[in-house]
């Protein structure tokens, strides 16, 4: 994404400092010097990854209970609302880890896009193709042999998502249709057509409702905990997250998505087929929501029905921005986006407040990510670096001591008396692709051997 | 010829009469989104302002009773939503896809939120006034085209009047001329001493106020009421008109009318019986979206060259 090409500097200075200070002191804490290396790296690199999606969350919930105060209702019933509905017992938290699910497919397949600078909103759409297939796949193919319903209800799903994106990537590639307005259009397209087949062609025969015939036992995802909802395709989502972070970061496939969104033009020049990858990069993000949409199917609902997803393509892109497109990080994100899915509902029973009031949110959470990961806006460059010199020095010195004081202490000055005047600093240690390909920003350092 | 006669009364004038109204909310969109883009903003969120001008303009005709002040007061929100879009871009040069997509959800959400709270959810939808139609004189007498053209409300009036006033604007007059340089070469439009910020604040704010009425126009102007997602895509399919319509006033509400045509096709086609599902048919303005654009979006010829990028003063 663009947005954050620039990446949060002082944002990230500021993570990396507490997470420094932090390190440290627990290092000390428990008297073994040389753990607390390793424990500092570790740290200063989720400090800096951490700070701008816990910057923005605590602007957007704060922000977020005036907007509930303003309306008239109480925040903190909302917020402990959201509480108890995730925590407050074994079978909420297992539903709210089911709403998850969903969530971390589609938001790892707009996280996959946004690193290729194709601005994929049409995960919803993709998400529906996808339960629409398999929902077709899990009553037609449900007389195969043993496990063979299941992996053909996944690979369906998968496959029908995928194309449905790659249309819109081809679409973008060979006719120059903008991704924004194609994959829009398509989630109407995707809507409309579940429409259509939930109450005509597969139309489950002899029902009253407008929804598909349940899916063969063979077809279904098993449950993890007897009593919850809570099913296997957990296990499925956190496995794809994993694996998409190792395509991105790890492989050439994925240097090159990211290259080609970085600068297509040093990207073509150094041999990549732009075309190509970006039709790959849509069939493979659409691939991904569709896969969700299978396993929501699958997994969940058993059957398909028009109102089939309550939006889970458009908390995708909130979830995939706070992740800062990392999808180790939409884990994450998306389990908190979960918590609000499922603490939106009590949120409506104890609150009063009704559940669309989580877009107000997501559109917070968005507004923030996209407002901090801005690249020195003239306005803000001041005001920012008075606020990272403030807390520079409130948290570095109150955890200074002799054994930092000679070593990283002075990569984090420099980082920091620097975040105003240049942003190719704070790319210390820990060699982090996402911060490599950050720092290099928009030249052509992405394409260069 | 009997036949003939009885097809333009009962279908073919409805269907022109109802595709100018449908045409409105997209021209009207389409107009502002022109201005922004030749300035050099994409604005995503025109699907949120026309939202937001929609509910609003709904809310003070349901209190005040009369749709005008509705109009007014959706045309007052898109302009203050506008503005936060500029400030967002602008200012703390936010990515302009990303500040769109933020203003889209946040109307949905509250337009949601307030409708539900107020309204109440489910039950008799709460209707409002219209815009009433104003016949001219003389004109609405010509066969055909007068009860198509000239026996509209008053927003159909303005949007149609704007077309040639945004053309003037654009092509003939200095403020057009700074405005496109913006668009073209922010750098060298400052170093002839024109405000890059100013001239694309300004255009955010036009958008917006545009945006806003088209929104308004689609609760108190063409429909009575105001229902969740109103907007159903239109300020997406604005987006599309102005690349249809080449960023051209003229061209904008050749697309406009194409698209309020294919909308009002559409509906007549849900109108005439079951033979043909109507979820299939609710996709038509949708699919021809995806063509139209494919078919131009290729030869970008009048694209401004700083479309989307944010501007940083030096």
């Amino acid at each position: 994404m663009g947005s954050e090409k620039g990446g949060n500097r002082s944002g990230q200075a500021i993570g990396q400092a507490v997470g420094q200070a932090v390190g440290q002191a627990i290092g000390q804490a428990i008297g073994r010097e040389y753990l607390f290396v390793q424990l500092r790296s570790w740290l200063i690199i989720a400090g800096r990854v951490s700070a701008l999606p816990i910057l923005a969350m605590a602007f957007a919930l704060t922000l977020g209970a005036v907007v509930i105060y303003a309306a008239g209702y109480s925040p903190s019933l909302a917020y402990e609302a959201v509480w108890q509905s995730t925590f407050g017992s074994k079978v909420y938290f297992a539903d709210t880890l089911v709403k998850t699910v969903p969530l971390i497919f589609t938001g790892v397949a707009v996280a996959i896009a946004f690193r290729g600078s194709v601005f994929n909103i049409g995960a919803e759409g993709q998400f529906l193709m996808g339960a629409l297939a398999a929902s077709w796949a899990g009553v037609a193919l449900g007389g195969l042999p043993g496990p063979l319903p299941l992996l053909s209800v996944l690979l369906i799903g998968l496959v029908a998502g995928g194309l449905f994106g790659a249309l819109a990537g081809f679409l973008k590639a060979r006719l120059g249709v903008s991704e924004v307005i194609s994959t829009i259009m398509l989630n109407y397209v995707a809507m409309r057509l579940v429409g259509f087949a939930v109450t005509g062609p597969l139309k489950e025969v002899g029902g009253a409702n407008p929804q598909t015939a349940r899916i063969a036992p063979n077809a279904m995802l098993g449950i993890i905990v007897q009593g919850t909802r809570l099913h296997w395709g957990f296990f499925l989502a956190l496995l794809v997250a994993v694996l998409a972070y190792y395509l991105l970061f790890k492989t050439t496939f994925g240097f090159e998505v990211q290259a080609v969104g970085y600068n297509p033009v040093a990207a073509g020049c150094s041999g990549i087929n732009i075309s190509r990858n970006i039709v790959l990069t849509m069939f493979l993000s659409g691939g991904l929501a569709g896969l969700g949409g299978a396993v929501e199917l699958s997994g969940v609902s058993y059957r398909l029905y028009e109102a089939f997803s309550p939006g889970y393509g458009y908390d995708a892109i909130a979830i995939a921005l706070l992740a800062g497109n990392n999808p180790v990080g939409v884990l994450f994100t998306s389990f908190l986006f979960g918590a609000l899915r499922s603490g939106s509902n009590m949120m409506q029973r104890s609150a009063g407040i009704s559940s669309v009031f989580v877009y107000v949110f997501q559109a917070l959470v968005v507004f923030f990510v996209a407002a901090f990961a801005v690249r020195r806006p003239a306005a803000m460059r001041s005001f920012r670096a008075r606020v990272y010199r403030l807390i520079r020095r409130t948290v570095v010195k109150t955890s200074a001591s002799a054994v930092t004081a000679e070593s990283k202490s002075g990569n984090v000055s420099t980082s920091g008396s620097s975040a105003d005047d240049d942003n190719h600093t704070g790319d210390t240690g820990g060699g982090r692709p996402i911060s490599k390909v950050n720092a290099s920003g928009s030249s052509a350092g992405g394409c260069k051997r | 010829m009997m036949g003939l006669a009885g097809l333009l009364g009962t279908f073919l004038i409805p269907l022109f009469e109802s595709s100018v109204r449908l045409a409105v909310p997209l021209l009207m969109a389409g107009l502002g989104e022109t201005f922004s883009e030749k300035s050099g903003v994409i604005n995503i969120g025109l699907e949120g302002i026309m939202l937001t001008g929609a509910f609003a303009s709904f809310v003070v005709t349901y209190s005040s009773g009369s749709p005008y002040y509705g109009i007014i007061v959706a045309a007052l929100m898109g302009g203050v939503l506008g503005l936060v879009f500029a400030f967002s871009t602008v200012s703390l040069e936010a990515d302009q896809i990303v500040a769109g997509t933020a203003l889209n959800m946040f109307a949905m959400g509250v337009t949601g939120f307030l409708y539900r709270k107020y309204y109440g959810l489910g039950g008799a939808a709460a209707t409002v006034n219209t815009l009433p139609q104003l016949a001219i004189p003389g004109l609405v007498d010509i066969p055909v085209l007068g009860p198509v053209l000239f026996n509209q409300n008053v927003v159909v009036y303005l949007a149609f009047a704007l077309v040639p006033v945004a053309a003037v604007i654009l092509k003939r007059s200095s403020i057009g001329i700074s405005l496109v340089a913006t668009g073209e070469h922010p750098k060298a439009a400052d170093s002839v001493g024109i405000d890059v910020f100013k001239v694309r604040y300004a255009t955010c704010v036009v958008t917006g106020v545009l945006a806003g009425i088209g929104g308004g126009f689609l609760s108190v102007g063409h429909a009575n009421t105001f229902f969740e997602m109103m907007t159903a895509g239109r300020g997406f399919i604005a987006l599309a008109v102005v690349i249809f319509g080449k960023w051209n006033p003229w061209g904008v509400l050749g697309a406009s009318l194409l698209f309020g045509g294919a909308n009002s096709f559409q509906l007549r086609l849900q109108a005439m019986g079951r033979t043909i599902p109507y979820h299939l048919v609710l996709m038509i303005p949708y699919v021809l979206t995806i063509l139209a654009v494919a078919g131009v979006s290729r030869r970008r010829v009048n694209a401004p060259r700083y479309l989307g990028v944010p501007y940083e003063k030096t």
